[in-house]
């Protein structure tokens, strides 16, 4: 003889109500997390740009900087006569401020510009030296980045009529997404080196690209066995190599690729 | 227990959903030759040989283009570039040229001797991938090339090429039928037998030091094994009848052949030195061409116990015969392929042989030649490639193509009869 202790089946009553308990203590610490933690400043929109497709839209100067100097700042340039594609002009030139403009206006290889001219706002309280000074440093700082810009873009021209390809495409608009940038570069650079032997070749690589848009890692995680495609995917990684712009602020993006021909999935 | 279960099924989907973010999809259209230059090797002393740098870029051109990985081509340095050196040249012509690889090299005559360095460069990313240095005399010159395109092939494939490998076959334009081996492009043939008399089917060991052929030199088809590097002649088989052709064990171990002894041919085994007969196949009608599969545990064969001559296979101890064509009404000459995925073999249809690839178990046949008359297919020791005899435009000659049956290209080079071709495996 066994006794048998009476069970009341609660139905789903109870776990409904434990389910409303956990949901709303949720809620509320997303709530009180909120209001403890300050709003965060404003990041920049971030703006992959192509260095070798064209055209770009005319540069414009940066608003605060005209307003406070009433002299012109001395225009660096070379550059900004080049065109630059730029991803998003339009939330671009919505933005009030001088820095977002000329970074619209230019594109990441203009920031450094933007800097000379912020840097150069005080130059109009101080006369004298300190302004000459810094009228020569702005200008030489817009040289070397002409310089600079100047070779690069030879470089990737030189790139571009060797591999044959026309332009670059680049993600689209204010997409900010890494992956797909990295993606675009890696799928032209396929196109200048793919060769492969077996019927249903791939390779799986682990890549990590340094916040200074270089290739830190390499990793082969998975590959059909076919060398000779194995091959073309390394060579690929490296000529897309050479084109990687750093994502602006970005610390290191670890990415998983499959390569293979089209049309042919693994 | 159920509130626990919430909370880690809570936990957990965030994190389920993040990990199954999915890797980058990159992809290109079409596959592609790769394309080459080669660079007339730059001579290093007062001994230049325009002749031999020609050669050598012709031989290393022609192994390229045939390896069908590459379009190559022999391209002359540009001027502004002449002077530079091995080490340190602009790369910047060959970018523009559109090359994807440059193979460049340095040779030097002194006192009768060679010595050729041989360096492949990336165009795209401007970077050497290999180089080798060989020495020699200077009639090694296609020796050179041909080992710097199996270490083309090497790094490009993961598999060293076979252009170092010999291809045997049999000549009567002495007015006799007389043994010879060339290298695969045809270069460097030497005669193997001098005997005036009928000598046929040759066949490689598997270490490619000697070949087998039989000879009527004595009166009666019998069996010979030729030294390649000493010259010596051994009788191995002289049984009464047919002693024919034999085809050696992958293990270099056996030799399967075709024996009359008994009356009809049947399939035998004997070991390197002829002896230890074993009998495989018992059948009235006539069996020859025995094949060894690569793993040597089947031999395919050619039979006309059902008729007509077909290809069967068997065990390697004889048992398990089984039918493998189905289709033709002829078909001759099977060679497994060193993979073990496919046989070659030649088929008798209206317009004469055609060479025609089949899987083992009978499916996925293809026929790769529709030109001439097309026989005695055999494989290179690395699958690529078939070498074939073919009649095609008034002559018989020796033929290669790569195994999906591109590129045909005549190797023999002087006029003449040429046929039963034989590739060494190495």
């Amino acid at each position: 003889m066994t006794s048998r202790t009476p069970q009341i089946d609660t139905g789903v009553g109870a776990s409904f109500i434990v389910s409303a308990v956990i949901h709303l203590a949720v809620f509320l610490l997303l709530a009180w997390w909120g209001v403890l933690t300050p709003p965060r400043p404003v990041v920049p929109e971030t703006y992959y740009v192509d260095m070798v497709t064209a055209p770009a839209p005319e540069p414009q100067p940066a608003a605060a900087a005209e307003s406070v100097a009433p002299k012109p700042h001395p225009a660096p340039p070379v550059r900004v006569k080049t065109p630059v594609q730029v991803h998003s002009p339009v939330k671009a030139a919505v933005k009030p401020t001088g820095k977002p403009a000329v970074k619209s206006a230019v594109g990441v290889s203009a920031r450094p510009v933007a800097k000379a001219a912020v840097r150069a706002e005080p130059v109009q309280e101080t006369p004298g030296a300190a302004e000459d000074f810094n009228e020569r440093l702005a200008r030489l700082q817009g040289k070397a980045e002409a310089q600079q810009y100047e070779e690069r873009l030879k470089k990737l021209n030189g790139r571009k009529k060797a591999v044959g390809t026309g332009k670059v495409p680049a993600p689209a608009a204010g997409s900010g997404d890494p992956g797909r940038y990295i993606k675009t570069r890696l799928d032209e650079a396929l196109k200048v080196t793919i060769s492969y032997k077996s019927k249903k070749p791939f390779v799986k690589v682990s890549l990590v690209i340094s916040g200074e848009g270089k290739l830190s890692q390499m990793k082969i995680i998975e590959t059909s066995g076919d060398a000779t495609f194995g091959l073309a995917v390394m060579r690929a990684v490296d000529l897309a190599n050479e084109t990687f712009v750093a994502p602006p602020g970005s610390i290191g993006n670890r990415f998983e690729v499959i390569f293979h021909p089209e049309d042919i999935k693994k | 227990m159920k509130l626990l279960c919430l909370l880690f099924f809570l936990l957990i989907l965030p994190v389920t959903l993040s990990a199954q973010s999915g890797a980058i999809e990159v992809t290109a259209p079409g596959n592609r030759f790769l394309k080459l230059a080669v660079d007339a090797p730059r001579c290093t002393d007062a001994l230049a040989n325009p002749a031999t740098a020609k050669l050598a870029v012709d031989v290393l051109v022609n192994d390229m283009n045939m390896s069908g990985l590459f379009s190559a081509e022999g391209r002359a340095t540009p001027a502004a570039s002449r002077e530079q050196l091995l080490a340190d040249f602009n790369y910047t012509p060959w970018v523009t040229a559109g090359f994807d690889m440059l193979v460049k090299g340095e040779y030097s005559l002194k006192s009768g001797g060679l010595t050729v360095e041989y360096r492949l460069y990336d165009i795209i990313n401007r970077k050497m991938v290999t180089a080798q240095r060989y020495h020699g005399s200077t009639k090694d010159i296609r020796r050179f090339s041909h080992q710097f395109a199996d270490e083309i092939l090497r790094v490009i494939t993961g598999e060293k090429g076979i252009f170092t490998t010999k291809i045997a076959y049999v000549a009567s334009h002495t007015g006799n039928k007389e043994i010879y081996v060339m290298d695969w492009d045809g270069g460097n043939p030497l005669p193997l037998t001098k005997n005036g008399s009928i000598n046929m089917n040759p066949d490689f060991s598997p270490d490619g030091r000697d070949v087998i052929f039989s000879s009527y030199k004595r009166g009666n088809p019998d069996m010979y094994r030729r030294s390649l590097s000493n010259s010596s002649e051994t009788l191995i088989s002289n049984r009464k009848g047919l002693n024919i052709t034999g085809n050696w064990s992958p293990d270099g171990g056996s030799i399967a052949l075709a024996l009359s002894k008994d009356g009809d041919a049947e399939i035998y085994t004997i070991d390197r030195e002829g002896g230890h007969p074993v009998r495989l196949t018992k059948s009235p009608a006539l069996d020859l061409y025995p094949a060894w599969s690569p793993d040597g545990k089947r031999i395919a064969f050619v039979s006309d116990r059902l008729g007509k001559p077909q290809i069967f296979i068997m065990n390697s101890d004889g048992s398990g015969v089984k039918r493998l064509t189905t289709s033709g009404n002829y078909n001759v000459n099977p060679r497994w392929s060193p993979k073990g995925d496919k046989i070659v073999f030649s088929r008798l249809s209206g317009s004469g042989f055609n060479i025609i690839t089949i899987s083992p178990d009978g499916s996925g046949e293809s026929q790769l030649t529709a030109d001439g008359n097309n026989e005695n297919p055999s494989w290179s020791g690395d699958g690529r490639f078939i070498c074939f005899s073919s009649k095609r435009g008034g002559g018989d000659g020796i033929y290669v193509m790569r195994a999906d049956g591109s590129g045909q290209m005549k190797v023999s080079q002087s006029k003449g009869k040429y046929f039963q071709p034989v590739w060494s495996r190495r």
